[in-house]
């Protein structure tokens, strides 16, 4: 009797206690599946063998950096190689300079809204270089007429400013040109604006006054490369536009400040994200070819690297006929430089992207495009820090006869993280 | 005691086995993936730790949050995953369908996007909103066919869905750039007839008009596209995103400060903001820069100018120099009465990016020093940009009126002249235009917009 009192009792406890522990402990039991898979694009590549070592311009980076182009050029003609910097944080145009070893960056021109490239040339022909800067007014998405193309004249007492087109949307880029066979130098541009843009002209009529021309109507041009791509002797224009057309244009240059349109290319593709436009001649077979990097994703609030972003290269046939082959697949790739990084006799190309998959700390932000002499490209990973990368630049800044790579960041999208502004490259050579 | 004893053990049993089944449930069951990388958002770890703690615990509904929690920051993947839970707790859920083929489409997997809009298309209602509806799925399967560069499927798709403006859009624009303007323009008037002023469609016109050799009516229709607007989205990725994205973290909470300007409740502004500033202080989150930019413009209303300063010192330090900034410290010294420096910036300010505000100081300022010369060439320029912004919004008879003014204070400026022709044309008086052409070229003879739109004048 009495042990059946207990066992009642044993069963009471037991029938109370269990609810109550299960209650208590089971929700916070964890989960022993298997977490799923997360989805993860990007690119890597394999490790250069031509061995790049990271230079830090600067020690301190201030703020989140907007540079929109670099250019190694020799800007106060001492023959050495500077870097020219158009930087949409601090709204100025500088250049870094090497005294003693040391970059040291110099401002040289200040308050201007969102400079997206400076061109410097010769243009009242008296001997100095002068700067032509594109001046978008806005960096984020604006259809407003708040683009220019300033002129900064080279004096004795520095640059002065000449307003030389306004009334106008984002102005990309402009680059010189002779187009009438006057003598002097005239100018394309390209009007990126946002939902409406321009392809134009500027016929230097002296005294720094210009004529605008119209040569297309389409928004999202990005930059309007000069060169004699039909090789007739006189210099002709192309553009590529983006904003959801994706076509690559051609202006025959066809005397006495005429020109022929052609529209060279296109794709429905809406979503390549042409991002610039590089002529150089890639096959070496003496004509100029058009290297197409692409994968601008901006309108999305957080761009992801897709499977058509990478770099085009548009073999120049002759006669305006421009065969298209697809030459990598970097995710997110916003800028193209040429040159010959492996000093083997032909032309290679340094990517950057802007979009790869930067949740993963693998994918490359800087590469290059190894050329096997056929055109045959093997792409080789220099860099994932820093990213966000949107203009790249090839040049000898060691003067130790090889090519050297430069890149501006602009970072204007998560993650805030891997921050650069303007970084370089040392060529080692092969290891 | 017997009965009760195996009552007992009936009951004990039935407890162990049920809970048995709830360990087995908990142990198995689907866990929530937060992306493991660093968060430049100091509030965000937290939030989307708690909503994916409902959602294990929840339903469909509450994976849904969770997906559009993450999808809002811009991880895709584990987005996709919270989705994918949704849609299995509730196969119903057209929403997180869609969500789900939204996140694989903007991760670049086309092929298997397509397939997931094509179920939500199933499952949604038809409508004409752009994001969820039957509509908006078939038409993202017809931008997916363009991606994969398959214009004739795309073109399948947009004419299937030609009752949603933006496929019609994408159809006529295929049919244009396939060279078959006659096609086209049936589709483009139809566009036009619903949004008369969008840009699309008449820029879309344009081309057409050219193929078609109608070059003067192509030459119209660039000039009217000047004055439209862009009032039709063809990429609904923002509009989906933005507000999951303003729905959680520091976006958030900006959010809820920027509505307390609706309050006029300033010290309430600069307490949260300065908060916040707080927040962000060790992050390089870009936020912290708006943010102060805001700060700076509630302490110009709070006529706080030392605060103004020290924000400004901050956001020099931080790299940022721009026209806005500018403005501010000129503002900041005017505050303080020091006149030479404030009209100094404002300059410099101006000339990076004139505003009428800006010009209305500044013609204030000579005002009181009775310099109505250069009072006077303010006043012109503000009326001149009052004058473009009218007409860029096709408000024609009002730019005319600001116009006007400019005219009166600025006689000698080309670009006066210029605006001033391009709106006599588009309020069709042409004898006006042509004059006022010719004026703009007296005085910048190198003007050639002008000049071509005074030859096509001359053809019509």
């Amino acid at each position: 009797m009495s042990s059946q009192k207990s066992q009642l009792i044993i069963l009471i406890v037991l029938a109370i206690t269990i609810p109550l522990l299960a209650w208590k402990f089971i929700p916070s039991l964890p989960s022993i599946r298997t977490p799923p898979t997360v989805y993860s694009g990007g690119s890597t590549y394999p490790k250069s063998r031509q061995h790049f070592k990271r230079l830090d311009l600067e020690t301190e980076i201030r703020g989140l950096p907007l540079i929109t182009n670099v250019q190694i050029v020799d800007l106060d003609s001492d023959g050495r190689p500077d870097i020219l910097v158009c930087d949409a944080q601090q709204n100025s145009v500088s250049y870094f300079k090497e005294v003693d070893g040391k970059w040291t960056e110099v401002q040289l021109i200040k308050d201007i809204p969102a400079p997206a490239h400076a061109t410097l040339v010769d243009i009242d022909q008296d001997g100095d270089q002068d700067m032509i800067v594109s001046v978008l007014g806005n960096l984020m998405p604006d259809d407003n007429v708040v683009g220019r193309v300033e002129l900064y004249e080279n004096t004795p007492q520095g640059y002065q400013r000449h307003v030389i087109l306004d009334e106008v949307r984002r102005v990309a880029d402009v680059q010189p040109g002779d187009f009438d066979g006057d003598g002097d130098i005239d100018l394309a541009v390209a009007i990126f604006g946002y939902a409406r843009g321009r392809v134009l002209w500027l016929e230097n009529r002296g005294e720094l006054q210009f004529f605008d021309h119209e040569l297309l109507n389409a928004p999202g041009t990005i930059h309007v490369p000069v060169a004699d791509f039909d090789s007739d002797g006189d210099l002709d224009i192309v553009a590529i536009v983006s904003q959801d057309e994706e076509e690559l244009w051609g202006f025959e240059n066809i005397g006495g400040g005429k020109f022929e349109s052609h529209r060279l290319w296109m794709t429905v593709n809406f979503d390549l994200g042409s991002a610039g436009l590089v002529a150089a001649d890639l096959d070496g077979d003496g004509d100029q070819d058009l290297i197409l990097p692409a994968g601008d994703n901006l309108e999305d609030l957080d761009a992801y690297p897709q499977p058509y972003h990478g770099c085009y290269w548009f073999e120049n046939r002759g006669s305006w006929d421009f065969q298209m082959a697809r030459i990598a697949d970097l995710g997110g790739t916003y800028s193209a430089a040429v040159g010959d990084l492996d000093n083997d006799g032909d032309q290679d190309i340094a990517l950057v992207s802007m979009t790869n998959n930067w949740s993963r700390t693998d994918t490359a932000s800087v590469v290059w495009l190894e050329n096997d002499g056929y055109q045959q490209f093997s792409t080789w990973q220099i860099a994932s820090d820093p990213i966000h990368l949107v203009t790249v630049a090839v040049g000898d800044l060691n003067s130790d006869g090889q090519l050297d790579i430069i890149a501006g960041g602009l970072n204007l999208r998560k993650p805030f993280q891997r921050i650069g502004r303007v970084s370089a490259w040392i060529n080692q050579g092969k290891n | 005691m017997q009965i009760m004893i195996r009552l007992l053990m009936v009951i004990i049993t039935t407890e162990i086995v049920c809970s048995g089944y709830w360990a087995a449930q908990q142990l198995g069951q689907y866990v929530p993936v937060l992306p493991e990388i660093t968060f430049d958002d100091p509030l965000l770890a937290a939030e989307l730790k708690a909503l994916a703690e409902t959602a294990r615990q929840g339903e469909s509904q509450d994976w849904q949050l969770l997906g559009e929690g993450l999808l809002g920051q811009g991880f895709y993947g584990e987005a996709e995953l919270a989705f994918r839970q949704a849609v299995q707790m509730d196969p119903k859920n057209s929403m997180a369908q869609y969500n789900l083929a939204f996140c694989i489409d903007r991760t670049g997997r086309i092929a298997e996007s397509t397939h997931e809009y094509l179920k939500a298309a199933k499952l949604a209602k038809p409508s004409e909103s752009l994001i969820g509806s039957r509509e908006s799925c078939i038409y993202q399967v017809g931008r997916n066919a363009l991606r994969l560069e398959n214009p004739a499927e795309a073109e399948e798709i947009f004419l299937d869905g030609i009752g949603f403006l933006p496929a019609v859009y994408q159809y006529s624009k295929l049919l244009v750039r396939s060279n078959r303007p006659v096609e086209a323009m049936p589709k483009i008037n139809h566009g036009l007839s619903v949004f008369p002023n969008s840009v699309k469609f008449t820029a879309l016109k344009m081309r057409a008009l050219e193929q078609l050799g109608y070059f003067l009516e192509a030459e119209k229709e660039a000039r009217l596209l000047e004055r439209c607007e862009s009032v039709m989205p063809t990429d609904f990725s923002i509009i989906l995103v933005t507000p999951l994205n303003a729905n959680l973290g520091i976006q958030h909470e900006e959010e809820i400060s920027e509505q307390l300007w609706a309050d006029q409740s300033l010290d309430l502004i600069a307490e949260k903001m300065n908060e916040l500033l707080l927040l962000l202080g060790p992050t390089s989150h870009q936020k912290k820069y708006a943010l102060r930019k805001s700060l700076i413009k509630v302490e110009y209303e709070r006529q706080n100018a030392n605060s103004m300063l020290e924000l400004i010192l901050h956001a020099h330090a931080d790299g940022d120099f721009d026209a806005e900034l500018l403005q501010s410290e000129g503002d900041a010294f005017a505050l303080k009465e020091d006149w030479e420096r404030a009209v100094s910036l404002w300059l410099r300010a101006l000339r990076m990016s004139p505003n009428v505000t800006l010009h209305q100081k500044l013609a204030q300022f000579y005002e009181t020093k009775k310099d109505t010369s250069s009072r006077d060439k303010h006043l012109g320029y503000a009326a001149l940009l009052k004058a473009k912004e009218k007409y860029f919004k096709n408000q024609l008879e009002d730019s005319r009126e600001a116009i006007r003014q400019a005219e009166k204070m600025l006689p000698e400026i080309a670009t006066v002249w210029y605006y001033s022709a391009e709106i006599e044309r588009a309020l069709k008086n042409p004898d006006q235009a042509q004059a006022n052409y010719a004026l703009c070229l007296e005085f910048d003879p190198t003007h050639g917009r002008a000049v071509r739109a005074l030859n096509s004048l001359g053809q019509k």
